[in-house]
């Protein structure tokens, strides 16, 4: 498509305006995290690695990133476990009402987090006997499992299912092909889908508010708790840094993962 | 290894079971209203070191067959019997029947040599035992300095036999392969005709193999399977089938066949019924020629001349309704090959018309 001058610098500008707008407020979260000046004065007053070390030694940070990594790992593992069994069933399976499980298996990401929240909430409370670190731990588990599902369903489909038909035919038990053939062709795909999950559930927010244990607090939880206390407010900066690296970090992997592996299939 | 067990005798006792058994075979696929029978009640044997083709258009059931007798597929009702075994409703890998896959199914991940060796590696043969096993099925099929690439890395042809010698390495006894020439150029293909034809004689291996392509079934087969809309029309070897058509549908598959309906056969062989003549049986002359004593003589124009190298295809109208072609080989007297219009006289032997009911 070809443009004409003025349509192409609007376009620039609107561009560069948008992604300003998304990523300066990034970007002073990151600077105040080393400035000087504790009231954030502008322009910093100073360079300081003060805060980051007294986040270090906060309490409070430090257990709600060990609660945030735990929960995330759990429910990764639990998707990663749950999600492959489900994708395998869904792509090399024909049974009654199939689609149906796929909409269901992959709902919850698209279900309001708040909806998915209030009813795990209720279920928990009312009829499993009250919310502790496992009911957050499965809350996360039931959005994480959509992006295994969704990484290793897209796989699976590339994957030529007569590499295990031919497996089988050479002598191989279903467990054997799964371990020789189909786990290799899939496991590119399972830790990019794990790599998603883990991130998704380590900046989780709304599900986790309604179904954490009482005295549960992940670093989003706590971020949000300290936000509005000025005395806090340095080492929320470093907390929110830290939160974007461990979310961002996952998804460029990921990112990078699924990319390499996509041009080895199709070679 | 394929070569070298070779001249040890298979078939050690004539009055064993055949290879392949099967008895009664239907397919039905779907249920209910979609319901498709893909096989109808086939019973075939096969017998031990056979080279047999399963011939006939797609959808008329062969590669069912084929899947089934590998494991892939469960009957519908019928017997799967492997060496007077009854092997329906035995898992594919506890079934002494290998498979080379249309596609190739190659295992990406794993060198040529890893492909080659996986089915040792299923049987637990050492490791050194399993290297040297791989590297003799691969020099069979020529790929040695193969060994250590990618499937990825190999052209078709050549994964066409690391296929060959993955299926072959721990000499299994029956091999099957679904259109396992389809994607390969010509050329090569002819080539790889004559690999197999040569590979299944040496190895002393049952050869069971899908086409629908008559001229690789003739190549190949010592006994070809024709299949039609789920059902064998015919089975027997290459010039029973070819000569001796059992059905319309066989006489047309198989070979170029020209028919003579029942509207014109009174008129031009001076019988009923539908016939056909095989386009190389004919003997085409000047249109004063004499037709040669107890043949059969028909007159007609040339409408259409198609030269493909050895041999040039002539259309003939004849005056009396229906169209023949007439193969001419290209031996050297290009000039006596007529022109498009000219009159000419067919002849051909009586024995050479087909009846096709």
């Amino acid at each position: 498509m070809v443009l004409s001058g003025p349509a192409r610098w609007v376009l620039r500008i609107l561009a560069i305006a948008v992604l300003t707008f998304v990523y300066a407020p990034l970007a002073l979260v990151l600077l105040n995290s080393f400035n000087a000046s504790a009231t954030f004065a502008w322009p910093p007053s100073g360079f300081t690695l003060d805060w980051w070390s007294a986040a270090a030694g906060n309490e409070g940070v430090r257990s709600a990133v060990l609660l945030s990594v735990e929960v995330a790992l759990l429910a990764t593992a639990i998707a990663v476990v749950l999600g492959t069994l489900a994708s395998l069933a869904l792509v090399r399976y024909e049974f009654f009402g199939r689609d149906v499980v796929s909409l269901l298996v992959l709902l919850p990401i698209a279900l309001p987090g708040i909806v998915t929240g209030i009813a795990l909430n209720t279920l928990f409370t009312q009829a499993l006997g009250g919310l502790t670190f496992v009911t957050l731990v499965v809350g996360h588990a039931t959005f994480c499992i959509v992006l295994v599902v969704n990484n290793a369903s897209a796989r699976l489909r590339r994957t030529n299912a007569t590499l295990e038909e031919a497996s089988t035919d050479l002598g191989a038990t279903p467990w054997t092909t799964w371990r020789l053939v189909t786990f290799p062709a899939l496991r590119g795909a399972l830790v990019a889908g794990a790599l998603l999950a883990f991130a998704l559930s380590f900046d989780e927010i709304i599900v986790t508010t309604f179904t954490a244990g009482p005295g549960l607090q992940t670093l989003p939880l706590w971020i949000l708790q300290n936000l509005f206390r000025p005395n806090q407010s340095p080492i929320v900066n470093v907390a929110a840094v830290g939160l974007v690296v461990i979310s961002v970090l996952p998804v460029y992997l990921a990112y990078r993962l699924s990319g390499d592996s996509a041009t080895a299939t199709t070679k | 290894m394929l070569v070298a067990t070779a001249a040890e005798p298979r078939t050690t006792d004539t009055g064993a079971a055949p290879a392949i058994a099967l008895r009664g075979i239907r397919k039905v696929f779907g249920s209910g209203s979609g319901a498709v029978t893909a096989v109808h009640d086939l019973d075939l044997d096969i017998s031990d070191g056979e080279f047999v083709t399963l011939l006939g258009p797609s959808g008329s059931g062969k590669t069912t067959v084929l899947r089934i007798v590998a494991g892939f597929e469960q009957p519908t009702a019928g017997r799967v019997l492997l060496r007077g075994r009854d092997v329906t409703g035995v898992a594919p890998f506890d079934r002494d029947v290998h498979t080379v896959f249309q596609d190739y199914a190659l295992f990406p991940h794993m060198s040529v040599r890893r492909n080659v060796e996986y089915p040792l590696r299923i049987a637990k043969v050492g490791r050194t035992e399993r290297r040297d096993r791989a590297m003799e099925a691969l020099e069979t099929v020529r790929l040695g300095p193969m060994a250590d690439r990618a499937p990825t890395e190999l052209s078709g042809g050549q994964r066409q036999r690391v296929a060959l010698a993955r299926a072959l390495v721990d000499r299994p006894s029956v091999l099957l392969l679904d259109e396992p020439l389809g994607a390969l150029d010509l050329k090569l293909r002819e080539q790889m005709q004559l690999e197999l034809k040569d590979i299944q004689r040496k190895s002393g291996i049952t050869f069971v193999l899908v086409t629908h392509d008559q001229d690789e079934a003739l190549t190949l087969a010592d006994r070809i399977v024709v299949f039609n809309d789920g059902r064998v029309e015919q089975a027997g070897a290459a010039h029973e089938v070819y000569e001796h058509p059992a059905s319309p549908f066989v006489a047309g598959f198989v070979g170029t066949s020209n028919l003579v309906g029942p509207e014109v056969a009174p008129a031009v062989l001076g019988r009923e019924g539908s016939w056909s003549v095989r386009p190389e049986k004919i003997a085409i002359s000047e249109p004063d020629a004499d037709v040669p004593a107890g043949h059969v003589g028909a007159d007609g124009t040339v409408s259409e001349l198609v030269y493909t190298g050895p041999t040039t295809r002539c259309v003939v109208a004849l005056d009396a309704g229906a169209s023949l072609s007439v193969l001419l080989l290209n031996g050297g007297q290009r000039d006596t090959a007529p022109e498009r219009g000219a009159r000419v006289r067919l002849s051909w032997h009586p024995d050479h018309q087909i009846p096709l009911g």
